[in-house]
């Protein structure tokens, strides 16, 4: 039969899907894995690039990205894992296509991008660019200066892209508490940084 | 786009439900009762994925975009998994399939190449009258006759059947050589025709010699067999006689 059922994996759990489709690469797992997120690409993509056209090429660049990397990575959870390709993604696009982007970040929005960077480079001398190496320098340098459930909540959230209530779960902080301590935080860290100041 | 209820996993309490496109809409625009909302605000405190797509869709400025966008890629892979299942349990026909496919590419790429000469020769060849006045014997004469009325009617199998006989009679009957070439030309066996002009020319002062060395030039553009073309060509050139002009143009052309 060319072309079975369409949805032949449907009734699947997650984790039966990625197993299957890192142990045989079959094309249906990933597309069933996909269907159930794909309509959250195209809206995240355009909250970091502002713009619809750069955003509808993203989705497609990382619907590549996602069959390939998930081959190979070792994921437990989609939809995070998920999010951090589309987010690296995005972050990714910015950096190459900062000369062309016409609408710039506003002061959050880059010091978000900042730590989002600064989870993913460990050690900021792995970065090859010397921009953002300087701006991971200022970055860390501010957060210690932060109070500790600011910087606890701001490194959980923007650095590892964990949820408000895996933050309030680990820290014992309140759901309120956490986006509280994450809005003060973020506040302060706009301040602290030079680069950030509208 | 696969609506809500597609996204419900079955290990209930694995995977959380996350918010399908539309409810994100209703969500920002405020079209949930307060029930509604309060779960939804639930789910997105413990989704990252959701949370930012939410903030995404606050912003996007075509709402209808969102609803119909994203389609493809999905159907793209689902066509890949199809062909790769289709050629695991199909992999004779595949290749059987592949394989003609292969052959009709090359035949067709082989003729192509070919193409230009076959239009020159079409443009060139134009079918040599009957000659009545040639035809030598009674015998020969009654049967000369009825092969060329076979060929001025273009039945060319019947023509060549009485030629044949012609000749299995009287083998130097240069008038059957020359006409069987014309037939063999009309049919595309150039290497026929090529051999029945050939022994034509043997014959340098037969009245059909001139036009024979003409035709011949041409069954060798219609095999394809350049440098033989150019040779008669201009041996017809250098001859000076009534297929000189035509000869020229030919040649001109093939250059």
């Amino acid at each position: 039969m060319l072309f079975p059922q369409k949805r032949p994996y449907k009734d699947c759990s997650e984790a039966e899907l990625i197993a299957r489709y890192q142990s045989t690469g079959d094309g249906a797992c990933f597309a069933e894995l996909f269907a159930r997120y794909q309509d959250k690409v195209l809206p995240i993509c355009f909250k970091l690039l502002r713009n619809k056209e750069e955003s509808k090429d993203a989705c497609m660049e990382i619907f590549e990205k996602a069959r390939n990397g998930l081959r190979k990575d070792k994921v437990e959870r989609f939809n995070v894992w998920f999010y951090i390709v589309i987010k690296n993604h995005c972050y990714d696009q910015i950096r190459k296509r900062k000369a062309r982007l016409t609408i710039p970040l506003s002061a959050e929005e880059e010091v978000e991008e900042i730590l989002w960077k600064k989870g993913r480079w460990a050690r900021p001398e792995d970065d090859d660019d010397l921009d953002h190496r300087s701006q991971l320098h200022e970055v860390e340098t501010a957060l210690t200066k932060l109070d500790e459930t600011q910087r606890t909540c701001l490194e959980a959230f923007y650095c590892q892209g964990k949820s408000y209530k895996e933050i309030a779960e680990e820290t014992g902080y309140t759901l309120n508490q956490v986006k509280t301590y994450l809005q003060n935080g973020m506040r302060n860290l706009r301040i602290m940084l030079p680069r950030s100041r509208d | 786009m696969f609506k809500p209820e597609h996204v419900v996993p079955v290990s209930a309490g694995e995977e959380k439900i996350c918010l399908h496109v539309d409810q994100m809409i209703d969500y920002v625009d405020n079209r949930l009762t307060p029930e509604r909302r309060v779960q939804i605000e639930a789910h997105l405190d413990q989704c990252r994925l959701c949370s930012e797509a939410v903030e995404g869709v606050r912003i996007y400025p075509d709402r209808k975009e969102l609803q119909e966008s994203f389609v493809s890629p999905t159907d793209n892979i689902r066509l890949q998994a199809s062909l790769r299942n289709f050629l695991q349990h199909h992999w004779k026909a595949a290749y059987a399939l592949a394989a003609v496919l292969a052959l009709g590419l090359a035949s067709v790429l082989y003729l192509a190449k070919d193409q230009p000469n076959q239009t020159l020769f079409a443009d060139f060849f134009h079918r040599y009258p009957s000659a009545f006045s040639l035809v030598r014997g009674e015998q020969a004469a009654g049967k000369l006759a009825a092969a060329l009325r076979q060929y001025e009617a273009e039945n060319f199998a019947g023509a060549l059947q009485i030629f044949q006989e012609i000749l299995a009679a009287e083998p130097s009957n240069m008038t059957a050589h020359f006409y069987v070439g014309l037939v063999r030309l009309e049919t595309k066996d150039s290497p026929g025709a090529i051999t029945h002009l050939q022994n034509v020319l043997q014959d340098k002062k037969h009245e059909l010699a001139e036009p024979a060395a003409w035709y011949l030039a041409l069954a060798y553009l219609q095999k394809n067999d350049l440098a033989q073309a150019k040779l008669r060509l201009s041996q017809i050139i250098a001859e000076d006689g009534a297929y000189k002009e035509k000869a020229a143009k030919l040649l001109e052309r093939l250059s």
